[in-house]
């Protein structure tokens, strides 16, 4: 009776009718490859275990040198299931930035990126860029040796950019040095500006996925007819999710997210100090190249590859050639599959 | 249906977690790393409950999970029997 009543109450103010509709009407194509459809919605689901976990580690958490290592340590110890929050958010970050990349390179693979889908491709993107600063600025919050000396080297890379290179470094510090006025922007930068800027983004790119729906692969035959979006891919995907629940909860709990020692300026830097998985391949390319090449400073060349690089990929939708005739670009893949050999190789050259 | 069901489950294991009182009495042993806290020579360490505690509290929430997901599995496996039925065709 009132759940009547709510439906129609909505279905006179909202447009519900048309929504169910819609979904009524969404089709998901069934081929070899359907299983990674679920990637997406997958770092969707990490993304807002983020921010529920963020929120609850807010509350105790304290942006200053003195009260971050210590704060974070009265959340371990203190706080109910503290340890717990801390260790699901510190993973779900993990596997939300993997599960990114497989879906990257799902759209890459399957050349879904070609129009009508450039705006889709353009807004992941910059959803790639916006999750790789929340790890940057979040690795700095615990305070620990670790995390204080990889943002050292993290905060330096950018200034060999010409011309803005030191004003960004200036910006990202508040200073020459790593400090008070670093965590301050980290966790600010990593609590607000990134969270909106991200969860725009992400209404952008859903409303994208919601108006192309998913695209067919070129030269996958299809494995029967499609799947109806409304129930049975939402289902699909809530059974995803479910899976991807127990194995972050089976991580968290059973290898929970240690602590490194306080942050010490004044101490020299700890042996084998890294940067996160996901900065390796940008960190080890840094470490090989070397000092000068010709008349040019080596990080200088490394970031003006990485910007031309980036602007590249952004503009890889109007790159293809070949999209017009619906054939796959051999050269595109070959070159996309080439860098991401490199970014395997190299990253995993850095743990042996 | 779902929301009923995912209701059932969640207010269902809530309940068990508040009338049991089983794990929080063991002891937090197991994981205990020494942490000096900076110049200030305050000894800080951080310790995570014993490894009992944590099988104990995976099992209390993995257990209403799986029941979700083999429900899950059941409900997709009955949607897909119809599925050549009513589907659009290529």
């Amino acid at each position: 009776m009132i759940q009547k009543y709510f439906k129609n109450w909505c279905g006179e103010r909202l447009p519900l009718d048309t929504i169910r509709n819609h979904f009524k009407n969404k089709f998901v194509p069934r081929h070899r490859h359907t299983i990674w459809y679920y990637l997406g919605g997958l770092t969707v689901f990490f993304f807002v275990i983020q921010l529920l976990t963020g929120v609850l580690l807010m509350i105790y958490y304290k942006p200053t040198m003195e009260g971050a290592h210590q704060s974070v340590v009265y959340i371990i110890n203190e706080v109910p299931f503290g340890w717990l929050i801390r260790s699901i958010h510190s993973w779900a970050a993990n596997l939300m930035i993997a599960t990114l990349l497989l879906h990257l390179m799902r759209v890459f693979y399957l050349q879904a990126y070609r129009p009508p889908r450039e705006l889709m491709w353009m807004s992941g993107f910059i959803l790639l860029f916006l999750i790789l600063g929340f790890g940057f600025t979040g690795y700095l919050l615990p305070w620990d040796d670790i995390a204080f000396y990889a943002t050292q080297i993290g905060t330096e890379v950018p200034k060999s950019i010409p011309l803005v290179g030191p004003t960004l470094v200036a910006l990202l510090r508040g200073g020459e040095d790593i400090g008070e006025a670093t965590i301050t922007r980290m966790y600010t930068l990593h609590v607000f500006v990134l969270p909106i800027a991200t969860l725009l983004f992400v209404g952008i790119h859903l409303f994208l996925s919601q108006y192309y729906g998913a695209s067919k692969p070129i030269t996958t035959r299809p494995k029967g007819k499609d799947i109806p979006f409304y129930p049975n891919f939402v289902l699909r995907d809530l059974r995803t999710w479910c899976i991807a629940l127990i194995l972050l909860i089976g991580v968290a709990i059973l290898m929970p997210w240690g602590l490194g020692e306080e942050a010490d300026i004044l101490r020299p830097a700890p042996e084998g100090v890294k940067p996160e998985w996901y900065f390796i391949p940008m960190y080890q390319t840094l470490n090989i190249l070397p000092a000068r090449i010709l008349i040019f400073d080596g990080e200088t060349i490394l970031n003006s590859v990485l910007m031309i690089g980036g602007f590249v990929v952004f503009l890889l939708p109007f790159l293809d050639r070949k999209a017009k005739q619906r054939e796959r670009n051999k050269f595109i893949l070959t070159a996309g599959t080439l860098v991401i050999l490199y970014c395997i190789v190299i990253t995993v050259s850095a743990y042996i | 249906m779902y929301a009923k069901m995912i209701f059932t489950i969640f207010v269902g294991t809530s309940l068990l977690f508040s009338l049991d009182t089983g794990p929080n009495t063991v002891v937090c042993d197991l994981v205990v790393m020494q942490v000096q806290a900076g110049q200030n020579n305050i000894e800080t360490k951080i310790e995570f409950p014993s490894f009992e505690y944590r099988i104990n509290l995976l099992l209390y929430f993995v257990f209403p999970v799986l029941i979700l997901l083999i429900l899950l599995i059941l409900k997709i496996r009955q949607l897909d029997l119809h599925l050549d039925d009513d589907s659009r065709t290529n």
